[in-house]
C-alpha cells in the first residue's frame, strides 16, 4: 500500500539544544516523500508513534517493550547517537524493528578523548590557572611540576569499535603503545591494537580510554574489581556512556591515589547531583557530554539520520 | 693549551639544574652557583674566571659578555640562545651552546594540547559546568570545531616542527609546512609539503610556530602578516613569544580574522605584561612557558647541561655549538 506518503516522527524532540532544528531531515525527507511529523506534546506523540513508519529518538526517553509495543506500523528506530542503549534492542527484535545509530561524530569523540588525555597529563587546569594568577615564574606552581612523558607509556582502550581505533591511531602518533580490550574481536587480529583480558589491559595501561558501547554486558564494567588491578599512577578518560564505570569505585580509587586522575565526558546520572563528589576536585577533568559535538557534527547528524530513515523505509518497502 | 680550573658557575634556575650541579660535582668539578635575585651584571662580575658558565633565563648581552676574561663556553641550559649575545660572544672567542634535545616531545605533546583545546574550546567547556553549573555547551557549539581535515601550517621544521607534524597526521590534518633551511624532501618525510611563507598564512586553518626568535623573524605575526592570514584562523606558539606582536594578534582577535589564540610564550619573556588585555579574552588560553615540562625533560636537561660543561672541561668538543667558528678546542 503506497498511496500515503510514509511518515518518521521524533519520539522526543530537542528543544533546549543550540539552534537546534529539523529542517535539513524535513527538507532531505520531503525530496523522497517521506513526512516529518514533530510532536507538540505528549499526548500529540502518543498518537504520531502509533502511526509513524519510522521512529526518530533523541535518547532523552527510555524505549522500553512497551512503548515499543505502541508503535503499530514501525518498521526501523534511528537513534541520533553512536550509542543505542535507550533502545530495548531484544524487545525491538521481536517486534521486527530494526534499530541503527548515527555515526556523525567519530572524528569529533576521538578528537576529544585525546584532548581530555592530554589537558589531564598535561595539567592544563592548574596551568591556565597559573597563568592567570598574575605571576608567570612556573617555580610558585608545585602543582604543575609532576608531568610524565607520553612517548613510550601505554593506551588501554576499552571497546575498540570506531571510535577507539581512532583513538588508538592518535595515541601512537604521541609514541604511546597500544592494547585494546575488544567487544568484538576482528577476524584478523591487529598488531598495532593487540586484544587484552580486561583485567591484564587495566596492569598494563599507563592510560585507559572508555570507548564502549553501554550494553547489559558492558554496565558498570569499570569498578571495584577492574580498578583494583589498575596500574599505580594511571588515569581514566571516559567518553563513551557514564554508566559503564562504577562511580563509587572511581572516587574511591582517586582518593586511594591509586588512580592519578579521571576525566570524563559523561556521567551517571546526568547532570550530576548536585552534591557531585567527582566535579569539583582537582585531580578530575569533566566536561558536558559534548565529546562528539562540533558545528559540522550537528549539520552531518541531522543529514545522516535523515538518510537512515529512508535506508530503513527502503529496505521495509515503503519507499 | 692553558690549564683550565674545572670550575662552573650557574647564573639561576637553580632548581631545575640542581641534578646538573650533582652530576658535576660527582665528576669533580667545582660548582657555584648564584643566588636568585643576581642581576646580570653582578653575575657576569662572578663569572669572570669561571672557564664554562651555564645560563638558564638570564639575558647575557654584550655588557655581560665583556667581563667574562677567562670563560670559553656559555650553556645556555635550554633550546632557545636568544637571551645570549652570540654575536658578542663569537667576537670575545667564547663558544654558545644550547641543549636541543631534552623536551622535544613535551612541547610537540603540549602544541597538540594547546590545538585541541582550541578547537574543541576545552576550557569554556569545562567551565559552563565547574562554574555555571551548565550541563551543555550551546552558547560554545558553533565554534566548537572539527580537526580532521583541516590544514595546520608548521612554521619551523625543526626537531620540535618535525615532532608536531608526526601527531598531526594521526589526526587526519593536512599539513604544510614553511622553512627555509630544510630542501622540500624533508618536509615530505614527515608527511607534510612545503609552502612558502605566504601560502601558509593563506591557506592554514591553524597556524603553529616553531622557529627559533632571530633578529630577521620578530614578531614574524604582526598587524601586516594578520592580514593576509585565512579569516578564523587559530594560532599556536609554544616557541618564543618575540614571534608575535601582542598588540597585533589582539586586534585580528577583535576583529575575528583569528578565532582563537593557544600561546605558551609571551613577548617581553621573562617578564611578560600579564596586564595585557590579550589575557583577558575568553578565546585565548595562555599557559607560563611550560610546554618543555616533564619529569623526564628536566631531568635530561639538567644532565645534559652537565655533560656539555664536562665534555667541554676534559678538552673534548661541545656537543651543540651554536657559534663553532668562535674558537677552536686548541685556544
Amino acid at each position: 500500500m503506497k498511496s500515503e506518503s510514509p511518515v518518521a516522527t521524533i519520539l522526543d524532540p530537542l528543544t533546549w539544544s543550540y539552534d537546534w532544528s529539523y529542517e535539513i531531515e524535513r527538507s532531505i525527507l520531503a525530496e523522497h516523500g517521506v513526512k516529518l511529523i514533530v510532536p507538540e506534546d505528549e499526548e500529540h506523540r502518543d498518537t504520531l508513534v502509533a502511526r509513524a513508519d519510522v521512529v526518530v529518538s533523541s535518547s532523552l526517553v527510555h524505549i522500553d517493550s512497551r512503548l515499543i509495543a505502541s508503535f503499530k506500523r514501525c518498521v526501523g528506530i534511528v537513534c541520533y547517537s553512536s550509542g543505542m542503549d535507550q533502545v530495548d534492542a531484544e524487545a525491538a527484535r521481536r517486534a521486527g524493528i530494526a534499530v541503527t545509530n548515527v555515526q556523525a561524530n567519530t572524528m569529533e569523540v576521538a578528537e576529544h578523548a585525546m584532548a581530555l588525555l592530554l589537558a589531564l597529563r598535561r595539567r592544563l587546569v592548574p596551568m591556565a590557572a597559573a597563568a592567570d594568577s598574575g605571576e608567570w615564574d612556573l617555580r610558585l606552581f608545585p602543582e604543575i611540576w609532576d608531568i610524565p612523558r607520553l612517548h613510550g607509556q601505554t593506551v588501554g582502550i576499552i571497546g575498540a569499535g570506531r571510535v577507539g581505533r581512532e583513538v588508538a591511531q592518535r595515541a601512537r602518533a604521541f609514541g604511546m603503545r597500544t592494547v585494546a580490550h575488544y567487544h568484538l574481536r576482528p577476524a584478523a587480529a591487529d598488531p598495532l591494537l593487540p586484544h587484552l583480558e580486561l583485567q591484564d589491559l587495566m596492569a598494563a595501561s599507563d592510560n585507559v580510554v572508555v570507548c564502549a558501547s553501554l550494553n547489559p554486558d558492558s554496565l558498570r564494567m569499570i569498578n571495584r574489581q577492574t580498578l583494583s588491578a589498575v596500574k599505580p599512577g594511571a588515569v581514566l578518560v571516559n567518553i563513551a556512556r557514564g554508566s559503564l564505570v562504577d562511580e563509587e569505585a572511581l572516587l574511591d580509587a582517586l582518593n586511594s591515589g591509586r588512580l592519578a586522575g579521571a576525566a570524563l565526558d559523561v556521567r551517571d546520572p546526568e547532570p550530576p547531583d548536585g552534591s557531585d563528589p567527582l566535579s569539583g576536585r582537582s585531580d578530575v577533568i569533566q566536561t558536558p557530554h559534548m565529546a562528539g559535538a562540533s558545528a559540522g557534527a550537528l549539520d552531518d547528524l541531522h543529514r545522516l539520520a535523515a538518510r537512515q530513515v529512508i535506508h530503513l523505509l527502503k529496505e521495509a518497502g515503503r519507499l | 693549551m692553558s690549564i683550565k680550573p674545572r670550575e662552573v658557575l650557574v647564573t639561576d634556575a637553580a632548581e631545575v639544574l640542581a641534578p646538573a650541579v650533582k652530576h658535576l660535582e660527582a665528576a669533580s668539578a667545582k660548582v657555584h652557583v648564584l643566588n636568585a635575585g643576581v642581576t646580570p651584571v653582578e653575575a657576569a662580575a662572578r663569572a669572570a674566571r669561571t672557564p664554562v658558565v651555564i645560563i638558564g633565563h638570564m639575558h647575557f648581552r654584550s655588557t655581560e659578555i665583556s667581563k667574562l676574561s677567562e670563560t670559553g663556553l656559555l650553556i645556555r641550559a635550554g633550546i632557545g640562545y636568544d637571551v645570549i649575545d652570540v654575536r658578542a660572544a663569537t667576537g670575545a672567542g667564547i663558544w654558545v651552546a644550547n641543549v636541543p634535545d631534552f623536551c622535544v616531545d613535551e612541547v610537540a605533546d603540549h602544541t597538540m594540547l594547546l590545538v585541541l583545546s582550541a578547537m574543541r574550546r576545552l576550557p569554556e567547556s569545562m567551565h559552563t559546568w565547574r562554574r555555571q553549573h551548565l550541563w551543555h555547551v550551546n552558547a560554545t557549539l558553533p565554534a566548537i570545531r572539527r580537526l580532521n581535515g583541516r590544514r595546520l601550517g608548521i612554521v619551523g621544521l625543526g626537531r620540535i616542527g618535525r615532532a608536531v607534524a608526526r601527531r598531526a597526521a594521526g589526526f587526519g590534518l593536512d599539513v604544510v609546512s614553511f622553512d627555509p633551511f630544510l630542501p622540500p624532501r624533508q618536509h615530505h618525510a614527515v608527511g607534510g609539503t612545503s609552502v612558502d611563507l605566504g601560502e601558509l598564512l593563506a591557506t592554514s586553518d591553524i597556524i603553529s610556530l616553531h622557529c627559533p626568535l632571530t633578529e630577521e623573524n620578530h614578531h614574524l605575526l604582526d598587524a601586516r602578516s594578520l592580514e593576509t592570514v585565512r579569516r578564523g584562523v587559530v594560532v599556536i606558539n609554544a616557541s618564543r613569544g618575540g614571534l608575535i606582536d601582542l598588540d597585533a594578534l589582539d586586534g585580528a582577535l577583535e576583529s575575528g580574522v583569528v578565532s582563537y589564540a593557544a600561546l605558551d610564550v609571551l613577548d617581553g619573556e621573562p617578564d611578560p605584561d600579564l596586564n595585557h588585555p590579550i589575557l583577558s579574552r575568553p578565546n585565548v588560553l595562555v599557559t607560563s612557558h611550560t610546554a618543555w615540562l616533564s619529569n623526564d625533560a628536566s631531568h635530561e636537561l639538567a644532565i645534559n647541561t652537565a655533560k656539555e660543561a664536562l665534555r667541554y672541561l676534559d678538552g673534548r668538543l661541545p656537543r651543540n655549538l651554536v657559534n663553532p667558528e668562535a674558537r677552536s678546542l686548541e685556544d
